[in-house]
Formats: structure tokens, C-alpha cells, sequence
């Protein structure tokens, strides 16, 4: 059982609850989530691991990221993207924006579990 | 217009079995290429993804009612889903992951494109009318005891 805060940020409430649903077979209860990176930036205070998709309205997974990292309280918060963007191309971008890890959907929530113990122990 | 080729399609029907494999936790078996739109069962609910770059058209996922019900229930472990916002979300979303599948093989060869968030369209017995300026095909997949789904693809490609 963790009681790190995680936020997920999908414009899906279908990606939303698949990922709330797994993390919380995996022991993580205190989850928060946002439909886009607009809506998330006022739900990070507290938070120990952001997974954002890429591709939402209002604001993208990539300037969320890019504010994120601009201010000194989440410069350092561990973010995974969850996305369909997975050229390589895409990835370097995400990569050069802040994040510390990249899942391509679709993906298992083996892979999701694999992920974020990796980023958490290197946090 | 002319009808896309199977070499052209691979990579969406990869996508396809590919989402449905780890998201969905079943194996739709593609059955093949349908000639027109009225081979096509009509359908509840599709989603359209358009696409603009090397390749620029629209992908779209349509299924009957019942059938997008039990597949978005598979995703999100619920049994007996409304066919409400929940499906209209979750239909969504696997064009989106579907199209976004094949854009990394066509992008590795460098063809890439860019893709839209989903367009819904909701309502009983409706066809999906391509414009006459775009290549099609339509794939017709089938899920064992579930019923069957179609993915479009009307494009322009430039490759």
C-alpha cells in the first residue's frame, strides 16, 4: 500500500479509470485525476507521480510538462507519459520537455507497474 | 478512387488486434476487406480520427451498439456497461490508440502523420459516406460470441 498522491491526466475517462484502476490493484489509493493539463496544473500541490497523456484540448501533455518543470515546486516531480505519440522523434521531444519515463498505449498494467517502480526508485 | 491495398491496411490491422490483445483481453480475427459501404452492417457508434500529413484522410472504428458495449465493458472490467458515455468515451479512444499504432510504423518509414482527438457519432443504423476524392477500405473484424466491428480508412496518400 502507498499513500503517494498520484494525478492522471487523460482527456479519456475510459484511459482515466483503466489506469486509476490498476494502480489501485497495485496498492496506490490517494489518486487524483484531470482531463487535461489546464485542469491538472491547479491539482498538483502534494503530488509524488504525474502520468499524462500527450494529446489533449485545452492543454497538451507536452506544455503541461514544460510548466511543470518551469516551477521550482514540481521541477523535480516524477512524470511518466502515457500516449499513442511513440515515434521516435515524439519521444526525444518528451523526453527533452521533462519526463522521466514513457509508456506507449496500448499498453498492460504489468508495464504500468514496471514503469512506475522504475521511476520512483530513481526519483 | 480505388481501394487501398492489404500491404497499405497491414499496419492498422496490426494496430487493431494489437489494442484489442492488451486493452481489451480478447483476439478479433480479421476477416477481411470489404468492397463497399453497404457490405458494412450499419452501426450505433463510431469514432473518425482525421489525419493530415504524407498520408491525410480519416480512420474510423464503428460498431453496433451491443458490440461496443461488451468491448468497452472488457476494457474497464464492468459487465452489462449502458451504451451511454462511458462507450462514447471508450470507442473513442481506441480509434484514437488504433490510428495512433499505425502511425508509428508508417512515421519509421518515413511517412509520418499528424492525428486529431475523435470525433463521435452516435446514433442507430448509420453508415459512415467518404468523400469521393479519397482511396478507402474497410476492414471487417470479427470478436468470437461478441459480433463484429469495422475500421475504415479513407486517405490520400502521398507515398
Amino acid at each position: 500500500m502507498s499513500d503517494i498522491k498520484v494525478l492522471i491526466v487523460d482527456d479519456s475517462s475510459t484511459m482515466r479509470r483503466i489506469i486509476k484502476n490498476a494502480l489501485q490493484r497495485i496498492g496506490y489509493t490517494n489518486l487524483d485525476d484531470a482531463e487535461n493539463g489546464k485542469i491538472a496544473l491547479d491539482k498538483c500541490e502534494g503530488v509524488g507521480l504525474i502520468l499524462t497523456d500527450w494529446n489533449m484540448p485545452e492543454m497538451d501533455g507536452l506544455e503541461f510538462i514544460k510548466q511543470l518543470r518551469a516551477k521550482e515546486e514540481t521541477k523535480k516531480v516524477p512524470i511518466i507519459m502515457i500516449t499513442t505519440e511513440a515515434a521516435k522523434d515524439d519521444i526525444v521531444e518528451a523526453i527533452t520537455a521533462g519526463v522521466n519515463d514513457y509508456i506507449v498505449k496500448p499498453f498492460t498494467p504489468d508495464t504500468l507497474k514496471e514503469k512506475i517502480d522504475k521511476c520512483l526508485s530513481n526519483a | 478512387m480505388k481501394e487501398l491495398t492489404q500491404e497499405f491496411c497491414n499496419p492498422f490491422i496490426e494496430s487493431t488486434i494489437n489494442m484489442f490483445e492488451t486493452m481489451v483481453f480478447c483476439t478479433p480475427v480479421f476477416k477481411g476487406m470489404l468492397k463497399s459501404v453497404e457490405e458494412l452492417y450499419p452501426c450505433d457508434i463510431s469514432s473518425t480520427i482525421s489525419i493530415t500529413g504524407n498520408i491525410m484522410g480519416a480512420v474510423s472504428i464503428c460498431f453496433r451498439q451491443e458490440v461496443a458495449c461488451k468491448v468497452i465493458g472488457n476494457m474497464l472490467g464492468e459487465e452489462n456497461l449502458e451504451f451511454d458515455q462511458d462507450v462514447e468515451d471508450g470507442v473513442g479512444e481506441l480509434s484514437n490508440v488504433i490510428t495512433g499504432g499505425a502511425k508509428k510504423v508508417f512515421s519509421d518509414k518515413g511517412n509520418g502523420f499528424d492525428i486529431s482527438l475523435p470525433s463521435i457519432v452516435k446514433g442507430l443504423n448509420h453508415h459512415l459516406v467518404r468523400s469521393g476524392e479519397l482511396d478507402y477500405s474497410i476492414l471487417d473484424f470479427e470478436i468470437a460470441d461478441v459480433g463484429h466491428f469495422f475500421v475504415q480508412i479513407a486517405v490520400k496518400a502521398k507515398i
